[in-house]
C-alpha cells in the first residue's frame, strides 16, 4: 500500500492499492512530488504462507491500512503526523464536523431530475387546464 | 471436478484471498489490471492527478466513492453544476470536478492495456 498525503496538512491525498509494489509501480505518484509526499507500506512474505508487514509497523499503522484495505474512505479517518510521518486517527469531532459537512451538500445536490421536473410541470398544465375548462 | 486457473496478486494468498484481490481468475472475465488507486479532491481544489507514469495512455475507469453503490464518472450534472469528469495522458490521470464547495473521493483502476488496442 502507497500512502500519499499533503506535505503542508498531512491530509491523505490518495493511495495506490496492494500489498508488494513492483518498481514500476512504485513510478505512480499522486498529486505533484512539490506537494505530496508518500509512504510505502510493503508486505513480505513469511515461511509457511502468509504474508507480514515489517516488525516496526506500529498498531496505528496496522490499523489504517486494514481499513483502507477494507473500504477506500477510510482515509477520511486518518492524517499523516508531520513530525512523525505516521498516521494518527481524526478526532471523533473533526469526522463528525466532516460527516455533517458532506451531507449538508448532499441535501443541496439531492434536487430534482430533468424528468422529475417535467412531470411537475405536466402536472401543473394539466391542473390548470382543469380550470380553465371550468371556467369555460 | 471443474478446473480453472487463478492467479494472485503478490501479497497474497491465491488459494484465500478474494476476488478483489486476483490479477487473474479463469471463472471470471478479467481485464488486466495495473493499479487501484484511490484519490481526493479536497474541497477548494477542482482537480487531481494520478501519475502513472506508464509513456502510453491506459484504458482507465475511475469511480466516485460517496458510499454504496460506486458511481462511474463521468457524471454530467447539467442541471445542478456538478458534474465530474477525467482524463488520461501517456502520464497521468487527471480528475477534475466543476463543483469546487467540498471534498470527493474517487477510486481509480488503471488498466494495462490501452484502448487504442
Amino acid at each position: 500500500m502507497m500512502i500519499f498525503y499533503d506535505k503542508v496538512t498531512g491530509e491523505i491525498v490518495g493511495t495506490v492499492h496492494g500489498r508488494i509494489h513492483e518498481e514500476e509501480e512504485k513510478k505512480m505518484w499522486v498529486g505533484s512530488k512539490e506537494e505530496t509526499d508518500r509512504i510505502i507500506y510493503e508486505w513480505s512474505e513469511i515461511k509457511g504462507g502468509g504474508f507480514e508487514l515489517p516488525k516496526e509497523t506500529t498498531e496505528d499503522e496496522r490499523k489504517m491500512l486494514a481499513d483502507v484495505e477494507e473500504d477506500s474512505l477510510s482515509t477520511r479517518k486518518y492524517v499523516i503526523d508531520l513530525k512523525t510521518g505516521k498516521p494518527k486517527g481524526k478526532s471523533e469531532a473533526m469526522i463528525q464536523l466532516e460527516e455533517k459537512i458532506r451531507n449538508t451538500k448532499k441535501v443541496i445536490t439531492e434536487r430534482k431530475t430533468p424528468r422529475e421536473i417535467l412531470n411537475d410541470l405536466n402536472e401543473r398544465i394539466e391542473k390548470l387546464e382543469i380550470r380553465m375548462n371550468k371556467k369555460v | 471436478m471443474g478446473c480453472g486457473m487463478k492467479v494472485s496478486k503478490a501479497g497474497y494468498n491465491v488459494l484465500t484471498t478474494g476476488n478483489a484481490n486476483l490479477s487473474f481468475n479463469s471463472d471470471l472475465a478479467t481485464h488486466s489490471i495495473y493499479s487501484i488507486s484511490t484519490l481526493s479532491i479536497s474541497s477548494g481544489s477542482s482537480s487531481g492527478t494520478i501519475n502513472h507514469n506508464l509513456g502510453f495512455i491506459p484504458k482507465a475507469w475511475v469511480f466516485h466513492v460517496d458510499g454504496t453503490p460506486l458511481r462511474r464518472i463521468p457524471k454530467d450534472g447539467w442541471w445542478d453544476g456538478d458534474s465530474i469528469d477525467y482524463y488520461i495522458t501517456t502520464s497521468s490521470v487527471v480528475v477534475e470536478v466543476e463543483d469546487t464547495s467540498h471534498s470527493y473521493s474517487f477510486k481509480v483502476v488503471i488498466f494495462t492495456r490501452s484502448p487504442n488496442i
